[in-house]
């Protein structure tokens, strides 16, 4: 059974042949079967078909291409011969981590949408599943042209899904979300065929090529030898950390997101900032470190300090908005910053924080964009001003609104401590900037700073205290206080008519819109008690993502000019790790 | 019951939960949930104690005892020995001596030192593995974290003291929290008993935790309770600026700063010392010294740098300078929550860590100094602040904040378990005082205001009695609690004021001297004048009842003036748990009489011995290290001698001016009350009112009474600051960053417009822009060509490769470029 293709393309179908014979308003109904049945399918793939141990190997065949390959559920059909362009997918513990939260949050996706959604209906759930077969497929595709297809995918419709059904600027939001990633999927693209052309080695001076758009076979050309011909590519690297970064978002190309937050749908923006936003930090681990590891490695301290700017940064502007989705977006950038960080600290501890931190993200801004769902629902404003005391009237929702808020302030027992936790941990470590300060002409040694990267931990752990605050200013606005228009004359009520009086007056959540949040909560509390299956799986994607960049790191320290004092500094702890 | 502890905090945890879920439906049952769950932990931990003192016993104090035991595990006789070791001269003695102490503290110590629970003195109690991130890279270190409690004396005292405290206060607040005349319930009754039942098993967990991150979820879950609860009015306002939504943040925020400190701190021993559970951090500072990394030896740039971070963390936890404004605007609080959470348990975190860290902090003497000094100055700063304010609750915030100073002055002279005494005696009178400053306000209907009460004593016999009692046992008055646990913090400044730097210390000890005497003046005026002398409440009825009803109505905040004759005693869930705290705050000092002031013999310096197991760990340390102990067990001999020669030496020796210092110290005590009496005994504002208005005094009061200003500078520094830096951000963000992209679109748009008008179709300008180009790429190649044949003697073929950033330029040609002529820029268009 074709498993990963059904859990890529049966929920499509679903909705487009529901579309057909159901009437509009009945489309909500196909759509939660389709996606359920998603969800179906990718917890019977992952809990009967996937093996978790991240053990599996097997050489596989591409266009006459051998390779060892971990991938495992593999489908594989030769599609555009001419360019030797096929049609693979495969997933591994990372993919399937995604894909599973993927199919949970496109549940999500359809919930919220249950009452929000009111005209268009048959597009509007068509748009969604083709987003999600967007998403399912960028997280399964083997083979690059493949990638870049779904990686496309799923631009259109959620430039649709904004433009028709967002709120009153979203005109130019979509067009920005829309040019904004485009850029960066022009940049991949020749990124991609960049590597079709020049994927080889270098063996006595000749030059072996093996022109292949198969991640696979590129991943064991390309580790298979020093001499391998990405080591030196510095262009490409960047070409295509371009296109993630702009995905992940990193400070500075981070201000498509705001805009698209703000203006999206509910379900646009649960689905951007659950799932849309892990591509990027997806990309960068699959692509960006294992193929060009010598450029991340030459590259990593710079964007190291990228993220940590994105950290504080983010939390900063998050602290002075005063719309609750435009909040919550900047606390993304916050976030997602933590995840490069994490990510190019190149230890085991970065990078299972940054896989983790990017599971928490999707759940507890995903919670939060629900929630502002449902009260924009009854409030018809986001500004937080215009809301207070609502912890009166709409206890459960205050408490689930408070879990939600505590697991993205990373508090310890919820699953965002976790994340944020071990990538700063690894991140006083961070491996690559390290060796920078052992180069004579770096920044670093310059400064005469040795422990530069306790600087880097110290001021990144800053958004910790940050997110705080941000996060409380939110919940304290809306929920703690007098309710708001509770002394404001009734003229404030004339811009609003359709809302009833603010404050006070809204009925508390249904059992659809509790359960949703109640699901995620659950789910921040088991992985903050309880995360050990969730370590297990990532154990593996740490060590596939890290191996290559492990040799680089090897080879970086041997050349340095005093390779033995330099390594004990470097790695002080092996000493230490090994009694 | 060791092995069962994981029960305390789950039990508490279920209470919450519970309390949770049934909210509102669960009316006055949610109270008897909490407290019943709360007196369940009691128990336990009664058992969890009473099992760990089992095996603290059997260690021997008394060399004597075993003797028989010795001579048969090291085959030669004590006498032997001891006449071998009268031979050595006085250095090796002392270093055989120190080793010898040094091991008896060691739970991995050789038998017969070893007892039958795992890990030695205490228990370890793994539940599952929390976090696990195995290495990749054959340098890397991997993470392992075990969901895991420790059971030892330490732990079985906090736990002690949080579960009688915490059941009290829990029982107070079922009669606390019932408002107006019918005693109806409080809305939030529900949500209150489940943010205390959540606090506490955040607490349990605080104390249990093995290891420094689940310890840390404790710290953090504890800081939660605490927002929650002192936001608990979150509809009301708590002063003119701040409401109480605002007074929890602030406490959150503050603590955040904190828990920065404390994670960065935890950041650096991991990559150290390769692991975060305590023990193990313990076991191997005390080990051999050469295997230990640069830096975390005796006053190490590192184990500095995590010790101090380390207490950061302490400072917000703890209410000390410079963390500590949060602590009075928690008094936003109900007071209940004052009583447990902002005074007797979760401010005591931060001394609790630094006993539990005692080895680090003893290797790190330089971080001594500064707790040493933050504790000496926030003990006078709260205490002078403490001595004008008119809110009851205020008083006794800064006056928490104060004893808190004290308890990590202590902690900074080293002797950490006089901290932990002080800990100990402290949560039940500041507990007491603040019930029954509950109790006052309870019956005032929320005044808190000392001006406006007096002469309450009649008619609040059982509050009074018991505020009196935490009254004298805060001043230190022989022989209520608070005189042996403060005695013993100033008797051991005094005696490090002996020792190298002598002068520093004295100055410590003098500054504490004066915070004894503030304190005793502070809290006689609160008692003085909320108990006694004339009232100066309205004695009647007023009958403009109904005109109080509609203020009331107005400001929400259910208070208007009660008449004298109105006021009665609290019922008896409030006052049955004062009059207990109270009692207790007379006798629990007794647990540890010095020897100095009156042999007891065995009696003795009680919580001090059952404590030195774990408290006096990094003092032996530090000694046995001066002495040349480098690690390992101590050698037989030693340990044979030390157990001959050691009579209780494991306690601080109390000698010298024991006696002279004490009487000091009370006198002291005493004129500070004494001075209060004369000055509000009447009842009369008068006195006071004159003094305050002599120059130099009326500027001291404002000092004092503004708390030093110090909320007012951190709101300028930080608040304001801060503001502006966000709002830098956010417009740099509008302006430049988004600013650019908006550019960038919108010059795109121009060049679109511009080169529309090329496209002219004229054939010449065509032509003429080919011919320019070529000629761009050619000059671009001739220049760059000297280089490329230079010094580093490459190949065009490796030039080109370099220029595009790879080696494979055949693979885009497919046969090797040889030529100049031919431009690789063309060639890229194939």
């Amino acid at each position: 059974m074709p498993l990963l293709s059904l859990i890529i393309f049966a929920p499509i179908a679903i909705t487009l042949v529901g579309a057909i014979f159901s009437p509009p308003k009945q489309m909500r109904l196909v759509a939660l079967v389709s996606m359920l049945v998603g969800l179906a399918l990718t917890l019977f793939a992952a809990c009967t078909q996937f093996d978790w141990s991240g053990n599996h190997t097997a050489i596989v065949q591409v266009y006459g291409d051998s390779a060892q390959s971990s991938f495992q559920l593999r489908e594989s059909i030769q599609w555009l011969s001419d360019f030797k362009i096929s049609y693979i997918v495969g997933a591994d513990n990372l993919s399937m981590l995604m894909v599973i939260l993927t199919a949970v949050l496109g549940v999500f996706g359809v919930l919220c949408s249950w009452k929000a959604i009111d005209r268009r209906e048959k597009e509007f759930y068509i748009y969604l599943l083709l987003l999600q077969t967007g998403i399912m497929g960028t997280f399964l595709a083997l083979d690059m042209f493949l990638f870049y297809m779904f990686w496309e995918l799923m631009l259109i419709p959620l430039y649709f899904m904004i433009g028709i059904w967002g709120s009153a600027n979203r005109l130019y939001a979509t067009m920005k979300f829309v040019l904004y990633t485009l850029v960066g999927s022009v940049l991949m693209l020749i990124a991609i065929i960049w590597m079709y052309f020049n994927n080889g080695a270098t063996v006595d001076g000749v030059d072996t090529l093996t022109r292949t758009y198969s991640y696979e076979v590129m991943l064991a050309t390309q580790q298979g030898s020093a001499a391998a011909t990405f080591h030196h590519a510095l262009w490409p690297f960047l070409a295509l950390f371009l296109a993630f970064a702009i995905k992940v978002p990193l400070f500075p190309l981070h201000t498509w997101l705001p805009d698209a937050h703000t203006e999206a749908p509910t379900a646009g923006s649960v689905i951007l900032a659950g799932v849309l936003l892990k591509t990027g930090g997806y990309g960068i681990i699959r692509f960006c470190l294992p193929l060009f590891p010598e450029a991340a490695v030459s590259f990593a301290p710079a964007i190291t300090w990228l993220a940590v700017i994105a950290i504080i940064y983010g939390a900063w502007t998050a602290i002075v908005q005063t719309d609750i989705k435009r909040l919550v977006a900047y606390s993304s950038v916050s976030h997602m910053g933590f995840v490069i960080l994490g990510i190019f600290s190149m230890n085991p501890q970065g990078m299972a924080g940054a896989v983790l931190q990017m599971i928490n993200h999707g759940i507890s801004t995903s919670g939060l964009f629900l929630a502002i769902g449902m009260l924009y629902e009854r409030a018809h404003t986001r500004e937080m001003s215009k809301f207070g005391g609502l912890a009166h009237t709409m206890p459960v929702y205050a408490a689930l609104m408070l879990v939600m808020v505590l697991s993205s302030v990373g508090l310890p027992g919820l699953n965002g401590f976790l994340g944020e936790f071990t990538v700063l941990l690894g991140s006083m470590h961070n491996v690559p900037m390290l060796l920078d300060a052992q180069n004579p002409v770096s920044f670093a040694a310059y400064m005469n700073m040795t422990h530069y990267t306790w600087l880097v931990a110290g001021l990144a752990t800053t958004g910790v205290i940050f997110g705080a605050v941000y996060l409380l200013i939110l919940y304290q606005k809306t929920f703690f206080g007098k309710p708001a228009g509770a002394h404001d004359d009734h003229s404030h009520d004339a811009h609003h008519g359709d809302s009833h009086g603010h404050g006070g007056s809204y009925p508390d959540l249904s059992i659809r819109e509790w359960g949703q949040l109640a699901v995620l909560g659950v789910a921040a509390l088991f992985i903050g008690l309880y995360p050990k299956p969730v370590w297990k799986a990532i154990a593996p994607a740490t060590r596939d993502a890290l191996a290559p960049v492990a040799t680089t790191l090897d080879k970086r320290i041997a050349e340095l000019p005093n390779p033995g004092v330099k390594l004990a500094s470097i790695q002080s702890e092996t000493r230490l790790a090994a009694k | 019951m060791i092995d069962l502890v994981w029960l305390i905090p789950v039990i508490m945890a279920g209470a919450a939960l519970a309390n949770g879920l049934g909210c509102r439906k669960l009316g006055k049952i949610a109270g008897y949930i909490s407290v019943g769950a709360m007196i369940t932990t009691f128990v336990i931990s009664c058992m969890v104690f009473l099992q760990v003192r089992d095996i603290t016993k059997a260690i021997p104090h008394h060399g004597g005892e075993h003797a028989a035991e010795q001579e048969a595990h090291h085959g030669r006789h004590g006498a032997s020995m001891l006449a071998e070791y009268e031979t050595l001269g006085h250095e090796q003695q002392e270093a055989i001596k120190a080793q010898y102490l040094f091991v008896r503290a060691d739970p991995k110590a050789p038998k017969p030192y070893d007892t039958t629970v795992r890990g030695g003195l205490g228990g370890h109690v793994p539940l599952y593995e929390w976090i696990n991130i195995p290495g990749v890279f054959r340098g890397d270190r991997p993470l392992t974290i075990e969901f895991a409690f420790h059971v030892d004396q330490l732990t079985s005292i906090f736990l002690m003291f949080i579960s009688f405290v915490g059941s009290l206060v829990f029982i107070y607040a079922t009669g606390y929290m019932k408002e107006g005349p019918h005693n109806t319930l409080d809305p939030g009754y529900a949500r209150f008993f489940s943010y205390l039942a959540l606090f506490a098993a955040s607490m349990y967990t605080l104390i249990l935790g093995a290891n420094f991150v689940v310890m840390f979820i404790g710290w953090e879950g504890v800081g939660l309770c605490s927002y929650l609860l002192i936001g608990y009015y979150f509809d009301r306002q708590f002063s003119a600026k701040l409401s109480c939504a605002d007074a929890g943040k602030k406490a959150f925020v503050a603590n955040r700063v904190g828990d920065f400190g404390l994670m960065l701190g935890m950041f650096l021993l991991f990559w150290g010392l390769g692991t975060l559970d305590f023990q193990t951090i313990i076991t191997m500072l005390s080990g051999d010294v050469s295997a230990l990394p640069a830096g975390f030896g005796y006053n190490g740039a590192i184990i500095t740098a995590a010790t101090l971070l380390l207490f950061l963390g302490a400072t917000g936890k703890s209410a000390q300078i410079p963390l500590f404004v949060w602590l009075p605007d928690a008094m936003a609080g109900p007071t209940p929550v004052s009583a447990l959470i902002h005074a007797a348990t979760m401010v005591t975190a931060g001394i609790y860590m630094l006993a539990r860290l005692n080895v680090l902090y003893m290797l790190a003497p330089t971080t001594l100094v500064v707790v040493a000094v933050i504790g000496g100055a926030t003990a006078f700063i709260a205490a002078f602040a403490g001595l004008t304010q008119r809110g009851i609750k205020k008083i006794l915030a800064y006056s928490t904040v104060s004893q808190l100073g004290y308890m990590f002055l202590a902690m900074g002279v080293g002797s950490f378990a006089a901290g932990i005494f002080h800990v100990f005696t402290h949560a039940f009178f500041k507990a007491c005082l603040f019930l029954a400053a509950g109790s006052l306000i309870h019956a005032l209907h929320h005044e808190e205001d000392v001006f406006k009460m007096g002469g309450l004593a009649k008619k609040m016999k059982g509050t009074a009695f018991a505020y009196g009692f935490a009254t004298l046992a805060i001043a230190g008055i022989v022989p209520f609690a608070g005189f042996f646990s403060k005695d013993e913090i100033l008797y051991n400044v005094y005696t490090a004021a002996q020792g190298s730097n002598g002068g520093f210390y004295c100055a410590l000890w003098l500054l504490g001297l004066l915070t004894a005497l503030l304190t005793a003046f502070y809290m006689g005026r609160s008692f003085v004048l909320a108990f006694l002398g004339k009232t100066r409440l309205q004695e009647h009825p007023a009958h403009d009842a109904h005109q109080a009803e509609g203020e009331d109505a107005h400001d929400d905040h259910h208070h208007h003036a009660v008449a004298y004759s109105e006021v009665h005693e609290s019922p008896l869930p409030i006052v049955g748990p004062i009059v207990i705290l109270g009692i207790l705050s007379l006798v629990v000092g007794w647990l540890n009489i010095p020897e100095g002031l009156l042999p007891l013999g065995d009696f003795n310096s009680l919580f001090h011995h059952f404590l030195a197991p774990v408290t006096d760990r990094g003092a032996l340390l530090v000694a046995a290290q001066q002495y040349g102990y480098t690690g390992g067990a101590a050698p037989a001999g030693a340990i044979v001698v030390g157990e001959v020669l050691s009579n209780n030496a494991l306690a601080t020796n109390w000698h010298g001016p024991e006696l002279i210092l004490a009487i000091v110290s009370v006198a002291i005590g005493l004129v500070g009350l004494g001075f209060a009496f004369m000055l509000y005994g009447s009842g009369s504002l008068a006195k006071s009112e004159c003094l305050a208005r002599k120059p130099l005094l009326r500027n001291l009061w404002n000092i004092s009474f503004s708390a030093w200003k110090w909320d007012d500078v951190y709101d300028a520094i930080f608040v304001r600051m801060m503001m502006t830096i966000y709002a830098i951000a956010l417009w740099f963000d509008q302006n430049i960053v988004d600013g650019v992209v908006n550019g960038i679109g919108l010059l795109n748009r121009r060049i679109g417009i511009e080169f529309r008008r090329l496209q002219n179709g004229q054939v010449q300008v065509y032509g003429l822009v080919m011919f320019v180009g070529v000629c761009v790429v050619l000059l671009y190649f001739v220049l760059s060509l000297p280089q490329a044949l230079g010094e580093n003697r490459m190949t065009v073929t490796e030039r080109t490769r370099e220029i595009l950033g790879s080696k494979n330029v055949s693979s885009i040609t497919t046969k090797p470029v040889a030529l100049p002529e031919q431009p690789p820029t063309t060639l890229a268009k194939h």
